[in-house]
């Protein structure tokens, strides 16, 4: 397989399309409509990259992610479920427990919540906080040295996957929070590997079940079969050099968005067969 | 008569020069010898070792390590500890593109001195060497301020914790430092006479 860029998205501006301080992060409808939270707003997009909506947050948002005809928004101590218009359904307002959300996955009345603060995953069932999951490790949670802690839902096999930087490699849980698998290792030649201190830094999921790892210095964002196979990795030239702990999400066709936190932008690439 | 003016102008203009050159004089003495205590200071958005945007251990500059007037140069690196992140696999420890050994760590340091010390923090796994956290100090004797360490640590790679330092106690403070002078990017600069309070430097040394 290989990533081709198709197009790029939004960008550093005033224009409505754009965001003018910071993009954090990315959500993908299942009706493939991409959903971009920045600043301290949310702005939808179609398939073919227009601009189809926007609506703000109560505050800045970290995280989000797509369940339904819902949104998942992870902000400071909070996690709040919104429409698609931006109108509040429900919030867990945990301050004394939750720090950074900066990553949410969702898996039916479960909701994974990655929290950058206390470098630690918290699992909430039905709005109520159910357990940690990951303490189990000597390092006492995550070790993010990015300031970033992510985690996505895989349909395929009903498991939250998170990405673990300073362990260089991809941890699935299931639904219940225990550990069931893991792959990737150190390596600096081998594009299959995770190089530097801490890669990968965050990690998405294809509506297919292909993993998606981003790593940073250099930029890149790499696909992986469900079982940690190397498929594909972005062009060198596709984020900036400076670029790190991009937001990625995946549609049904195929199409790759992936953040570049330095200009702003949403990369868009298809993931194809090699030989297209 | 018109010798005589003559003569007063020539004794007038030889005493203005005679007082011109005995003020400049005087005042080139007094402000070297103000200037010779002078402390230095590295300018860390123009240090390429520090700077961010120049990134790897092969464009590391190494004039402070090589052009004080030290055998071991007043320059040296330290760690901020409360910005390290304990990496298990630390770029400014590591030779991360060295080969990888069956232990799943790189198989050469970096520092060409060995001057940084990694210690794992709390209960160690034996079984799995990524489940631990480590703390890296420079090792103060061995140190020489040579920055591959400063380089790969900053951002992006790595999160800056380790940056260079002029050690103040160990400074000569020499009117013409040879660093400053040596500095391609005239990052080594004088700081006046009272030198800058380190900033939590406490710790940073083994």
């Amino acid at each position: 397989m290989k990533f081709r860029h198709l197009q790029t998205l939004s960008g550093r501006g005033e224009a409505p399309d754009q965001f003018q301080v910071r993009i954090t992060a990315l959500a993908v409808a299942a009706d493939d409509r991409l959903f971009a939270l920045g600043d301290r707003c949310v702005k939808s997009f179609s398939s073919a990259g227009e601009l189809v909506g926007q609506f703000d947050t109560s505050d800045a948002g970290w995280s989000i992610a797509a369940d339904g005809k819902t949104l998942w928004i992870g902000m400071q101590g909070r996690v709040v479920q919104v429409d698609f218009t931006g109108n509040v359904i429900a919030a867990i307002d945990d301050p004394g427990r939750l720090g950074r959300v900066t990553g949410v996955a969702v898996a039916g009345d479960s909701l994974l919540v990655a929290d950058a603060t206390h470098k630690s995953l918290s699992l909430y069932r039905d709005g109520k906080y159910a357990r940690e999951v990951g303490a189990k490790a000597n390092t006492r949670g995550f070790m993010i040295p990015n300031g970033v802690l992510s985690a996505a839902y895989d349909r395929q096999s009903e498991t939250f996957v998170v990405a673990h930087p300073q362990k260089h490699r991809i941890e699935r849980y299931d639904r219940g929070g225990e550990l069931v698998d893991k792959f990737g290792r150190f390596g600096h030649d081998d594009p299959a590997a995770f190089g530097g201190c801490c890669n990968p830094t965050t990690a998405g999921v294809t509506p297919a079940g292909i993993i998606l790892a981003t790593e940073k210095a250099p930029p890149h964002v790499k696909a992986f079969t469900a079982d940690g196979k190397f498929l594909a990795m972005t062009p060198e030239d596709a984020f900036d050099p400076s670029a790190k702990n991009q937001a990625v999400a995946a549609d049904k066709s195929g199409r790759v968005y992936a953040t570049d936190s330095v200009r702003g932008t949403i990369e868009v690439f298809q993931l194809t067969d090699a030989s297209q | 008569m018109a010798h005589d003016e003559t003569r007063r102008n020539f004794l007038h203009r030889s005493g203005q020069a005679a007082c011109a050159a005995a003020i400049v004089g005087t005042g080139a003495v007094l402000a070297r010898r103000a200037c010779s205590g002078d402390a230095w200071a590295i300018a860390p958005n123009r240090c390429v070792n520090i700077r961010l945007g120049v990134t790897g251990a092969d464009k590391v500059c190494s004039s402070c390590a090589e052009q004080c007037v030290l055998a071991l140069s007043a320059v040296r690196a330290v760690n901020q500890h409360d910005r390290c992140g304990r990496c298990c696999i630390c770029p400014a420890y590591f030779d991360v593109r060295s080969q990888v050994g069956p232990d799943g760590l790189p198989t050469k340091k970096l520092c060409p001195r060995d001057a940084i010390i990694r210690t794992p923090i709390g209960e160690i796994d034996p079984y799995d060497p990524l489940n631990n956290f480590y703390e890296y100090t420079i090792d103060d004797e061995k140190c020489n301020g040579c920055g591959r360490c400063v380089m790969e640590c900053k951002d992006p790679a790595g999160l800056g914790s380790i940056r260079l330092e002029v050690r103040y106690d160990l400074c000569l403070r020499c009117n013409q430092c040879s660093i400053a002078q040596a500095c391609p990017e005239d990052a080594y600069v004088r700081v006046g006479p009272q030198p800058a309070p380190a900033e939590a430097l406490e710790g940073g040394h083994a």
